[in-house]
């Protein structure tokens, strides 16, 4: 740990903190504060989610050959095996993992690249001049969005992944593709989608945070280049963190 | 009698070797900033316009001392104040439109049937041409973006413009920048610009005053033909840039 990095963990705190005390304040709100907030998280669940829609289910669906394609060679045919294995792989690990890197990849960097151009462009500075608090115009909505498009593209790849494992129908013979179906989503209750959800919650927040913190700190073209990886590797390592105290809690 | 748009007395700038210095811009003064690159000038813009603080010394804009201001009432002064940082300070992914109208709708939460004529209307007043609202700030032409950047500057009617560009005056084509001078005249507009010759072309030489600022601190102020004969050999070589 170094002087930067308890600077990045600060940053990030008071990020987060920032979020949870405007949201809370929303009430005293202006009403065009308002706007730009309802406006900017809807531009941002769209990029996220709904543009990354068919990439969802493409990785969903990919996952779950990939989980039946080992399960069948190895001469498994037990369904309540293969709920056990979609469960505790898939929808407890590898569905919230992938859908987090996804969306650092394509949404989080795109976050970076966009406030670091509006401050190599004294943009931020300038909306500081016309009274507007930058994370609340740039980073709520960020935060917002991201965090919702995390829930609705893991279930998007959840339910790829149960329709990928229908292929396991064509691998073995006597089963319908409605009862693999069946199996895949049977242990999946409300508790665990909750607190699934909850990881994916965290992972919207962290994301959106990180990224938005390196677009901060980068002021030219040269900050630019080394911050959008560093932001990546950032986000992806918290992920990783989080998935793991989440592996904890449920399995240790 | 009129009071100061700005005032700064004693001011130590936030930079190294600053020394105390003192500033004072009364309505319809135009002051020109310059001195060496690293000497202060941006610096002194954001102090200026309330973005950081001084290390020490007084600071009054609009005759409140910014020390003892609060985030809301500085908002309130700075609506009284145009700014254009070196930069043009534009949302590269947005278009004229929405930087346009973004304090409007922030703050006043004006709806786009009040909004859009009074944008037009700037636009017309200042010589552009509607469609530009539409445009993509990133797809500007630098020239656009600057002009862009002194109309958002402008749109609040300020009583005191902050011009931190070196291009606001040499990239204004002529009839723009005629219609600029004039309007700083009837509305009684101070404006403070960073050292651009081009405002020779637009005022007469007497009614600009000229701050040069070396190591932090205002080392010398008057007009271009009285700086001519300043001591300070430093303080002559930057005057004499000018025409």
């Amino acid at each position: 740990m170094n002087r930067d990095s308890f600077q990045g963990a600060s940053h990030y705190l008071y990020l987060v903190g920032n979020a949870l005390i405007s949201l809370f304040s929303w009430f005293s709100w202006s009403s065009g504060r308002r706007y730009y907030l309802l406006t900017h998280t809807t531009q941002q669940i769209y990029f996220t989610a709904i543009q990354s829609f068919r990439l969802a289910l493409l990785i969903g669906l990919a996952l779950g050959l990939l989980v039946v394609l080992p399960f069948s060679s190895l001469g498994f045919t037990d369904l309540h095996m293969l709920s056990i294995l979609m469960q505790k792989v898939l929808f407890h690990q590898i569905v919230p993992f992938i859908t987090a890197v996804v969306v650092i990849g394509r949404s989080g960097t795109s976050i970076t690249s966009e406030i670091s151009s509006m401050q190599s462009q004294q943009a931020i500075e300038g909306l500081l001049i016309v009274g507007i608090d930058p994370h609340q115009l740039l980073v709520l909505p960020r935060m917002l969005g991201m965090t919702l498009s995390m829930l609705l593209l893991a279930i998007w790849m959840m339910v790829g992944a149960i329709a990928g494992t229908g292929f396991l129908a064509l691998l073995v013979d006597g089963v319908s593709v409605t009862q693999v179906w069946r199996a895949s989503a049977n242990l999946i209750t409300v508790g665990e989608l909750a607190l699934t959800a909850l990881m994916m919650v965290w992972f919207g927040v962290s994301i959106a945070s990180i990224q938005c913190y390196y677009g901060f700190l980068s002021r030219n073209a040269l900050e630019i280049s080394r911050n959008l990886p560093r932001a990546f590797v950032r986000s992806f390592l918290s992920c990783l963190l989080i998935i793991l105290l989440f592996s904890l809690v449920r399995y240790g | 009698m009129d009071k100061p748009l700005f005032q700064m007395s004693g001011a130590i700038l936030p930079m190294a070797e600053s020394t105390p210095c003192d500033l004072t811009v009364w309505p319809g003064q135009v002051w020109v900033i310059t001195g060496p690159s690293g000497s202060g000038k941006t610096t002194l813009f954001k102090v200026m316009a309330g973005i950081i603080q001084l290390l020490r010394g007084k600071i009054h804009l609009f005759d409140r001392d910014l020390r003892y201001t609060s985030p809301a009432q500085l908002l309130k002064l700075r609506r009284r104040l145009g700014v254009m940082l070196e930069k043009d300070g534009l949302i590269p992914t947005w278009t004229v439109h929405e930087c346009l109208e973004l304090p409007w709708r922030y703050h006043d939460g004006m709806t786009p049937e009040r909004v859009d004529p009074k944008l037009i209307q700037i636009m017309e007043d200042h010589g552009e041409e509607p469609e530009l609202l539409g445009r993509v700030v990133a797809t500007l032409p630098l020239e656009q973006h600057i002009r862009v950047g002194l109309l958002r500057a402008l749109q609040m009617e300020p009583e005191l413009l902050l011009l931190d560009n070196d291009l606001v005056c040499s990239l204004l084509p002529r009839y723009l920048q005629v219609s600029f001078a004039r309007r700083l005249q009837e509305k009684q507009c101070a404006l403070v610009v960073r050292a651009i010759p081009g405002i020779y072309s637009i005022l007469p030489a007497e009614r600009v005053q000229v701050a040069v600022i070396l190591k932090g601190a205002v080392a010398a102020t008057g007009t271009r033909d009285s700086l001519r004969h300043h001591p300070d050999p430093l303080v002559r070589k930057f005057v004499e840039r000018f025409p």
